[in-house]
């Protein structure tokens, strides 16, 4: 109730203020001429298209790998479960300490640059590819697999392991070799938990401030990254500008999550049907 | 679905009054003379509200200028942490509310916030010259006692510190130091990838990129160019060339720059890049003292000057105690906390009193003060100084610099 209740209000706060015809505390009616003038901005164009395309090749990424990863754990009997133990430290790992990690790591005078450069690769730290703050978003990727990938293979793990094995004995006796067992029984199985955590994972990489704008590049930024550096400018309608793109993310991770409850609600419903 | 309901005619009416229309509150008055605001300051409180995210500062503020306050002037500081966009946004609504008597006394703002305080007649004032220590120790020719980033003060604050661009190199890597932008280029060429700066809208990268402007074009040139994107552009167009003919030489040949200070910082620490910058005048002394840098690294500046700002202090519309006000800002800008306050240890910002007004002890005390080492002394520092340019001008060169430079 609290929580609904101030997400509500801050939400009506941002659509409020984005729409407000005056600026600072001089206040005018209302309009719609931010939004015109936020969504024919080129710049703010290539900032969702930078959005989306992270958060989609994360989700894909994260998604496959969690998902061959859960398979390979089932495989792998009593070892599966102690990796399972093993991968609930990146999930519990706060982002932020994952993006230290990342820089400690991959960055031109990481732990990677100083092994390549103690080897004799190469001779000086810019010589090292660039992995974090590049502009393939590389390090921003890092975080969002290292966190991820563990995410969904815990969970589909658990799918997994739920699903009786008589339906794998049921396909061997029918004769099916262990990837159509793998592909025609399981996978189906496992779709529902991998369209919860997709949904799960986009709104995440879609939504996030802190990873992108600590391992960004300044050439182009994400949504949220675009929104802080517009709220923080000084001319008063750039944070109107910030609240017209708040109000953008909001509506689309509201559908993300909408999305999510109708499809949960729709296999439910179909599975239960099948039951009957 | 009812309960919902409810939940947003109480939201729409949350927002009903605070859009209410504003009518013109009647201002209280502060004391006319300084003496009668000593006397009936005594024994009151005096709320401070500023942004709160250094602990240097807030040391200063709770260790230093508190207790002296108390015991020369019998008042008590309160200092409340917030960040000014906020503190605006609370007396814009007071304003709005006709709330005569508010519970800020002093804010500590300038540049744009001050251009929305100073638009909004969020500010109490004129009263500069009715605080003591400013007609005595501030020079009232100096730029920054008249203009804020170029906005015209009109005795509506008063300064309290000085801050400066400063670029640091360590002499035993880096034999000569680029003091202007066509050295820069020279050395950058000498030594590709070793160079770059942050990326505007970084505070720091985006006062570097004014830096140059004004090597090349001239301070004048950008500050008499109207606030337009297309004149800014037309008068800065050189420096935006000078940038593009010196990308490719920089880190990752310019085709990204780092994000922030921070990590100028860290690149130059870790010996990949041969320069960092700061707005901090003192850094070296404190990345020196860290022990991130060794001792031969040094400061210097651009031969032409390099840009600095400054802060100040200036008194709501509605402050409760004008007179503990006025005895506050006359305590802060006195030799003994702007020395203490230019300590490295303590803060490491530079004084805004004018060194030809203060006796030979005076003096001493500012001059005797540890500054930290590898850092130019302030007197070097104040010569090569130049002016900010209105807020306003900011955004657009900053926005020039995202297409002309970043994105070409």
């Amino acid at each position: 109730m609290f929580l609904t209740l101030t997400f509500a209000y801050a939400l009506a706060y941002g659509v409020v203020q984005s729409m407000q015809a005056g600026s600072g505390a001089y206040r005018g009616g209302f309009t719609l001429q931010h939004y015109r003038s936020v969504l024919g901005d080129g710049e703010f164009l290539i900032s969702l298209g930078a959005t989306i395309s992270v958060a989609v090749i994360a989700t894909l990424i994260s998604n496959v790998l969690g998902a061959l990863l859960a398979f390979a754990m089932l495989r792998a009997g009593a070892h599966g479960k102690l990796l399972q133990r093993v991968l609930q430290l990146p999930v519990i790992l706060p982002h932020l300490i994952v993006v230290i990690m990342v820089i400690h790591i991959f960055s031109q005078t990481g732990v990677l640059a100083r092994l390549a450069w103690w080897v004799g690769f190469i001779d000086n730290p810019n010589q090292f590819p660039l992995l974090v703050y590049d502009r393939l978003a590389i390090g921003i990727m890092l975080v969002y697999l290292y966190k991820q990938v563990p995410f969904v293979a815990l969970l589909a793990y658990d799918t997994l392991r739920g699903i009786s094995g008589k339906y794998a004995e049921v396909a061997a006796n029918l004769g099916a070799s262990p990837w159509q067992t793998s592909t025609q029984v399981y996978l189906p199985l496992l779709k529902p938990t991998i369209i919860g955590t997709s949904l799960i994972t986009f709104a995440f990489a879609f939504g996030a401030f802190e990873v992108p704008f600590l391992l960004g590049t300044p050439v182009w930024r994400t949504l949220p990254v675009e929104s802080y550096l517009l709220y923080t400018n000084i001319e008063p309608l750039a944070r109107t500008h910030a609240m017209v793109i708040n109000v953008l993310i909001s509506a689309i991770s509201l559908t993300i999550a909408g999305l999510y409850f109708g499809v949960e609600s729709f296999l439910n419903r179909r599975q239960k049907g099948g039951e009957v | 679905m009812l309960k919902r309901l409810t939940i947003g005619l109480l939201i729409a009416a949350l927002f009903a009054l605070t859009i209410g229309c504003a009518a013109q509150p009647t201002l209280t008055t502060g004391p006319s003379e300084f003496a009668d605001a000593l006397r009936s300051a005594r024994g009151k409180t005096v709320t401070f509200y500023g942004w709160g995210g250094s602990s240097a500062v807030n040391n200063w503020f709770d260790n230093i200028v508190a207790p002296s306050l108390l015991a020369e002037y019998g008042i008590t500081l309160r200092r409340v942490p917030m960040n000014i966009d906020e503190i605006l946004r609370k007396l814009a609504t007071e304003k709005q509310a006709n709330r005569v008597s508010g519970d800020i006394d002093v804010i500590w703002i300038n540049g744009e916030n001050f251009y929305a305080a100073k638009t909004q007649e969020l500010l109490y004032g004129p009263f500069n010259t009715r605080i003591d220590n400013f007609n005595r120790l501030i020079d009232p020719q100096a730029a920054d006692t008249n203009y804020d980033f170029g906005i015209p003060i009109e005795g509506m604050s008063v300064p309290l510190g000085r801050a400066q661009l400063i670029f640091m190199a360590d002499r035993a890597r880096l034999a000569a130091f680029p003091t202007s932008a066509a050295r820069l280029l020279e050395l950058a060429r000498a030594n590709p990838g070793r160079f770059t700066y942050p990326a505007p809208p970084d505070f720091t990268g985006s006062a570097f990129v004014r830096n140059i402007i004004y090597d090349i074009v001239g301070f004048e040139a950008l500050n008499n160019a109207p606030a337009e994107k297309a004149a800014i552009q037309a008068v800065i167009q050189p420096a935006l060339d000078f940038l593009n003919e010196l990308e490719p030489y920089l880190w990752e040949r310019g085709t990204t720059y780092p994000a922030d200070v921070a990590a100028l910082d860290r690149m130059f620490a870790e010996g990949q890049l041969l320069w960092s910058m700061s707005y901090t005048p003192l850094k070296a002394g404190q990345l020196i003292a860290e022990g991130r840098v060794p001792t031969s690294v040094e400061t210097f500046v651009f031969d032409k000057g390099n840009i600095g700002n400054t802060h100040y202090v200036a008194i709501p519309f509605n402050a409760p105690n004008k007179d503990a006000a006025f005895v506050l800002i006359h305590h802060l800008i006195s030799v003994a906390m702007q020395a203490a306050k230019l300590d490295v240890g303590n803060w490491g910002d530079l004084p805004v009193v004018d060194l030809a007004r203060l006796d030979a002890s005076e003096r001493a005390l500012i001059e005797n003060t540890n500054i930290g080492q590898g850092v130019l002394p302030m007197d070097e520092l104040l010569r090569r100084r130049l002016p900010e340019v209105h807020a306003r001008k900011v955004a657009i060169i900053e926005e020039l610099w995202r297409e002309q430079v970043l994105q070409r």
